[in-house]
């Protein structure tokens, strides 16, 4: 991905809708859930003149197997009416299943095992979505709450084959990785360099928790994004060419004046400038 | 295969029985499971200390969810947060095609369930008429369809009286017919 480079952003909420269209600081770039705007699609007009967007889906299920189901069309289309729209620069979702081939909405993400199997359903989706949408998308790497252990390939190897099958492109959470790396013991920094740098179309921040009765690291979303974040993101200077930076939150959602300030703290160390 | 399999992992993220027979006897179970080999050795990876993690936390993202709809309700009916999280561990969600956001639309759904748990002596006898005014005024303010609610009591004014702080004890049944729309809601009483 050498596509101009937007900058760093926040995760649109509604309660900042009003300072992000009047005057003051703003982020360089929205990051907006299409799913926000399924009721209203006119209310991302003013956003869409005023920022550059992308977009960032969670409920399409990407690895749901069979499911082609008339609810996922649906959802599909809808995302598609909002890219015509408001032609973000990217669209992303997670690498996840959010609904089981008989029509359970899980509410959140689940991981799925990086077989062989899934390779293909997802591959096949991904093609789908890039008929349907016409805009790059991105797939994202996930806080993994659980693994599937030594039976399922490394999720950077998954990565690199679903680009290389599609062409599609990668949305890097590295909070995600991580917490990944600290829950499942593996090395974080090690482990970054082996997905695939050249598809990094979006990196992800936030803060998350550690569980206090088992330790468990859980991507809330809820605090700063922490100085490992960071680190990682410095390492991937030089390596990978992301168009946006996000930082996300969804809990303890403070002022736009502070978020657009943590997004430029990440934009500083991006472009290696002095805190 | 993988469709089965995936079947089988939301039920264990989502059912808790599956998830108690799974934990009790997993060679048992995945015997009993459709399956390759393949499959089984996935299943069996999955370690049981954070599948409950997860479930656990299913069910409390569906309830921070929830609850930001229904904030005034929550005030006079503290327990709904426990039935709803019985309630959901026995009714997962299914997928659904809708324009609301997913705690309005749980909300929603859940509303029959959540009403009855405020039918309770020890609890304002409004708060069943207050919940469904959250739920249902929630809803139309972001769909924009139109939902009527035939109330015992004016809600309404309940409504403005615990924004502003204040716990109303004992307010007169005054019947009233409430229409929400996108707009905000219109309300009429009734003789």
């Amino acid at each position: 991905m050498t596509d101009t480079f937007l900058g760093a952003g926040i995760g649109y909420r509604r309660v900042h809708r009003d300072a992000l269209l009047g005057v003051g600081p703003r982020p360089d770039v929205l990051e907006v859930m299409p799913e926000h705007f399924f009721a209203a699609p006119s209310d991302i007009d003013a956003l869409a003149v005023a920022y550059p967007l992308v977009f960032h889906a969670v409920g399409l299920s990407i690895a749901t197997a069979g499911h082609d189901d008339t609810i996922a069309r649906a959802r599909l289309a809808r995302v598609a009416e909002l890219v015509r729209r408001a032609r973000p620069a990217l669209c992303s979702d997670h690498l996840a299943l959010t609904v089981s081939p008989r029509g359970i909405d899980l509410g959140h993400l689940a991981p799925v095992p990086y077989t062989e199997d899934v390779l293909a359903v997802v591959s096949g989706r991904m093609s789908r979505w890039q008929d349907v949408l016409g805009v790059p998308i991105a797939l994202e790497n996930i806080a993994r709450p659980f693994t599937f252990g030594a039976a399922e390939m490394p999720e950077s190897e998954f990565f690199t084959r679903l680009v290389d099958a599609t062409g599609c492109g990668m949305l890097l959470d590295l909070t995600n990785l991580l917490y990944n790396a600290r829950n499942f013991d593996l090395d974080a920094r090690a482990e970054l360099l082996h997905y695939p740098m050249h598809a990094v179309a979006a990196v992800h921040l936030a803060g998350g928790m550690r569980s206090a009765t088992d330790g468990f690291w859980v991507d809330s979303h809820s605090s700063v994004v922490e100085d490992d974040s960071l680190a990682l993101l410095a390492a991937l200077r030089g390596r990978a060419w992301p168009r946006v930076l996000i930082v996300e939150r969804d809990e303890h959602v403070p002022s736009l004046l502070a978020l657009t300030a943590e997004a430029q703290r990440v934009a500083a160390v991006w472009r290696d400038l002095p805190p | 295969m993988l469709a089965a399999f995936q079947d089988l992992l939301g039920l264990l993220a989502t059912d808790a029985g599956t998830r108690a027979r799974f934990a009790d006897d997993r060679e048992g179970f995945l015997r009993a499971f459709p399956s390759d080999e393949g499959d089984r050795r996935l299943l069996r990876a999955i370690a049981l200390h954070d599948l409950a993690r997860f479930a656990d936390g299913l069910i409390a993202k569906r309830w921070q969810e929830v609850r930001r709809v229904v904030p005034l309700s929550l005030v006079v009916a503290p327990r709904l947060a426990v039935a709803y999280r019985t309630w959901l561990a026995e009714h997962p969600a299914p997928a659904q095609d809708t324009v609301l956001p997913p705690g309005p639309a749980e909300a929603l759904r859940a509303l029959p369930t959540l009403a009855g748990a405020t039918l309770h002596p020890a609890l304002a006898a409004y708060a069943p008429d207050l919940l469904s005014f959250e739920v249902l005024s929630a809803c139309s303010l972001i769909d924009g369809a139109g939902r009527r609610l035939r109330a015992g009591f004016a809600v309404h004014d309940i409504v403005a009286d615990l924004r502003r702080g204040v716990l109303p004890m004992d307010p007169p049944p005054v019947p009233h017919e409430y229409r929400f729309e996108r707009g905000g809601a219109q309300h009429r009483r009734l003789t």
